[in-house]
């Protein structure tokens, strides 16, 4: 259903340091890093997988909050991902496990740098 | 890759209407409801095609809190693309980029950007050759 989204960030330079450890675990890496040369011009970064960039950061001055679940293919991998989160400086919002949503809803939650709720979610049964 | 997004919204049942509309070209509706007595926080509204919500609007932006961020949805053919556009901007769009091409992300991407209630800058785009 989605193309891309783009969430926005204050520092896209200490983002991307986070965000490289926190989504390889899902095989996701950055594909495009446009850091502008000065303070003040905007930088972004695009990851994805199998070479479409779907998720994008960008700089923006004002903070808020977003929510973004990426899917994982194991529950191994939920579990990497959140501790590769906390091992890079994020908070932890919810450690691995099944959650209500539905069945064989395994997930983890991680506070990124700027305060945005981000998740790794597999639904495959474990 | 991305499972699914979320967001709070200012006006929860003006930001519903709007999405209502927009997205009912892409084949995307309410999927799930979630009130705010059965979540005991938030009301939530999630969004969906096949059945499966994947794009949860809710209750509960903090006042002073702006952020604006950007998604794009899949459009199948750029005539849904042009029909997204229009629903968006009859249900109380602002207009940040009518239908067309957009040759310099590349030659066949035709898209629409619309920003919702909140500011936030809401995309269809269709990659197909026509």
């Amino acid at each position: 259903m989605f193309d891309h989204i783009d969430c926005p960030v204050t520092d896209v330079r200490r983002s991307v340091a986070f965000y490289d450890a926190l989504l390889a675990p899902l095989g996701i890496s950055r594909l495009i890093t446009r850091i502008a040369p000065s303070a003040g011009a905007a930088s972004n970064a695009g990851y994805g997988r199998d070479g479409h960039a779907g998720f994008w950061l960008s700089d923006a001055s004002r903070k808020g909050r977003l929510h973004v679940g990426f899917s994982a293919t194991t529950r191994e991998a939920v579990a990497a991902f959140h501790a590769a989160g906390l091992a890079a400086g994020g908070e932890d919002n919810g450690g691995p496990g099944l959650r209500p949503y539905a069945a064989n809803y395994f997930a983890a939650y991680i506070i990124d740098p700027d305060g945005h709720n981000i998740e790794a979610v597999c639904r495959a049964a474990g | 890759m991305l499972d699914h997004m979320g967001f709070p919204t200012v006006d929860y049942e003006k930001s519903k209407a709007f999405y209502d509309k927009a997205l009912a070209p892409l084949d995307v509706k309410v999927v799930m409801s979630v009130s705010a007595e059965e979540t005991g926080g938030d009301a939530f509204a999630g969004y969906g095609s096949d059945g499966k919500p994947d794009f949860w609007v809710s209750t509960g932006r903090p006042a002073g809190e702006v952020m604006h961020f950007h998604v794009a949805f899949v459009a199948k053919d750029r005539a849904t693309v042009d029909a997204f556009y229009a629903a968006a901007m009859a249900a109380g769009g602002r207009d940040n980029g009518g239908p067309g091409l957009r040759p310099h992300y590349h030659p066949n991407y035709y898209a629409a950007f619309v920003l919702d209630p909140d500011g936030n800058n809401i995309e269809a785009v269709c990659h197909k050759p026509e």
